[in-house]
Order: structure tokens, then sequence, then C-alpha cells
């Protein structure tokens, strides 16, 4: 068996044994994991299977050409706009934002703009700033997407053409 | 949003399925042998948020950042926020708690913009797709974004933070 198969049984047996254990002898902290875990399963399940599904979908239908159109080299400021915008819809954070970095990626966006996209995935997604402006008020939200947004732009960007000169590849586990 | 997800995938399925039968069937044999690969990694990240969100006992954070103010407070908010994860949905009423609590816009926005931007939690997962250097290269820009905005923040919220 491989390594990697080895230590993740042992961590499944150790994280469940020290939750079964804390619902037994009711060990506080160790319960409130059990009730984290189940939470984090749920919300886990509910995201990520569809989210693949449709980047798989992504891979088979969408044509090389067309990403390149819109978010390869040339595709210039638009591009960048596109990436805000996929950026706002993306849901399920660090679960699907690299799996579809290095499925746009492969299909032909460059890496400046994949870069800046994964960026934008942590400064504007619409459920986060909802959440936000509610709480700690819209001009909070505001300066944030006004100061973050170039800003994420403009370093992703600056991390991808540094990349590109070293043939980088963004790589799907899988693959 | 669940629910979009899951509809707009089952409408996608549909179509591809009517467009091309064999082409669906290797599609979804690819989101599944993704999904297979990576689920160890989903499993430690998911593992470790619990139980690093349960050691912290109730009223810690707000107790620790509540104190601490000026720079000290903005550093130990950025650590606490690369080091923790949590979705929206706890990040944010628990920042108006502490807001509430007297802590400074500038350390809410270093706590928040860190715990969406730095994740130590989730190295490994974002290190198996794009490599160590890049992924560190990528938190490092994520703590920039957090450091100019705490400084945007600071400015017009009129608040002092050195």
């Amino acid at each position: 068996m491989k390594r990697s198969a080895v230590f993740f049984i042992v961590f499944i047996t150790l994280l469940g044994a020290l939750i079964g254990a804390s619902f037994l002898w009711d060990i506080g902290w160790g319960r409130q994991a059990g009730i984290n875990l189940w939470a984090n399963l749920r919300e886990m399940l509910a995201i990520v299977p569809p989210s693949f599904v449709l980047i798989a979908l992504f891979d088979t239908w969408v044509k090389r050409e067309q990403v390149e159109g819109q978010l390869g080299t040339s595709s210039g400021i638009r591009g960048y706009l596109w990436a805000v915008l996929l950026a706002g819809v993306s849901v399920g954070g660090a679960y699907v934002m690299f799996p579809l970095a290095a499925s746009l990626h492969r299909k032909g966006a460059s890496l400046r703009i994949v870069f800046a996209y994964l960026g934008f995935a942590g400064v504007c997604r619409i459920p986060m700033m909802l959440f936000e402006a509610s709480y700690l008020g819209p001009l909070f939200t505001i300066l944030r997407l006004v100061t973050a947004i170039p800003l994420a732009g403009l370093l992703g960007a600056a991390l991808g053409a540094w990349l590109e000169k070293r043939r980088y590849e963004i790589r799907q586990p899988a693959a | 949003m669940a629910y979009i997800l899951w509809g707009a995938m089952l409408a996608a399925l549909a179509a591809s399925f009517a467009a091309d039968k064999q082409k669906t069937v290797k599609a979804l044999k690819m989101a599944g042998k993704r999904l297979l690969k990576i689920t160890p990694l989903f499993f430690y990240v998911i593992g470790l948020t619990a139980v690093v969100l349960a050691l912290i006992p109730p009223g810690w954070v707000e107790r620790v950042l509540g104190r601490e103010s000026g720079f000290s407070g903005i550093l130990l908010s950025m650590g606490l926020g690369s080091v923790t994860m949590m979705p929206g949905f706890v990040a944010f009423p628990l920042a108006a708690a502490l807001k509430a609590q007297g802590v400074s816009y500038a350390a809410l926005a270093a706590f928040t913009m860190t715990l969406m931007n730095v994740g130590v939690v989730t190295f490994p997962l974002e290190k198996s797709y794009l490599g160590v250097r890049a992924t560190l290269i990528r938190n490092g820009i994520g703590l920039i974004l957090a450091s100019a905005v705490t400084a945007v923040i600071a400015l017009v919220f009129g608040e002092v933070i050195l």
C-alpha cells in the first residue's frame, strides 16, 4: 500500500477514535470537533460533487480556442474582467477554485489570468461580500474591494508572468 | 446556493447526455477519478479545521483580540486569520461581535482578509495543484493584500494602528 494511503487511514482512524471517545466520556472540545466535522462534511458534500461534475463537463465540451480567445495571453483586460466575474460566482473556496484553475489553464487560459482569478476568488466572492456588508457595513466592503481587486489582479498577473517564463504547469492531481 | 449548483449540474448533464452519451459518461468518469484522488486531502483539511476550531475555547478570540490593540493587535489578527479557517457565515457574525467589543475595523480587516486569502491548513491541498513554490508566493500575496486593505481601512476609519 502506498505511504499516503497508510497515512490517510491512520489520520481517519485517529480522528474517529478521538471523536468517538469524546462522545463516550463527554469531553467538550472533542465533541465540538465532531460537530464541526459533521458541519464541514455536509458543506463539502453539498458543494464539491456538483462542482467537480461541472468542471469535468467544461473540460469535455468547451473547446480550447474558446477559452484561449477569452482568457488567453492576448485577451487583455477582458480576460481579467472574466476572472473577476468567475471569482464572484465561485463557491466552495479552496475545494473548487484550485481544480477550476487547473482546468482553465489546461484549456489555454494564461497563467497571468489564472493567478489573478485565484487572487480575486479570495477577495470578491458574492456570498461572502453579502455577509460582510451586512455585518460590517457597506463602506468596509467597498473599501476592501477598491483596494484588493486591483492589487490582486496586478500581483496575480505578475506571479503568472514570472511562472510563465519557467515552464510552470498547474497540475490536476488525477490526470 | 447548493440547490442552484445541483440544479445547474443536472441541467448541464441532461444537455450533455442529449448531445453525446459517450462524452457525458467520460466526463462523469473524469469527475469521479479526480474527486477520488483529491478526497484524502479534503479530509485532512476538514478534519484539521474541525479540531482547530474546537480547540479554541468559546470567547477566546474575543478576549485576545479585544485586549490587544494597535500594531500588535493587527499582527495577532493576521496570525489568527492565517492559521484558522472558517466559513463566511461563522466568520462575519464573529467579526461583528468583535466590533461590538471594541476591536478596531483595521484588526477585523486583517483577520477576515487573511482568513480568506492565506491558508495554513489548506497548504497541502493547494500544494497538490500549484506546487510548493507558487503556493508559498500566492499566500505571500495574500498577506500583502491583507496588509494593504488593513492600512486603507485604518486610514479611512481614522484608526491609529502604529
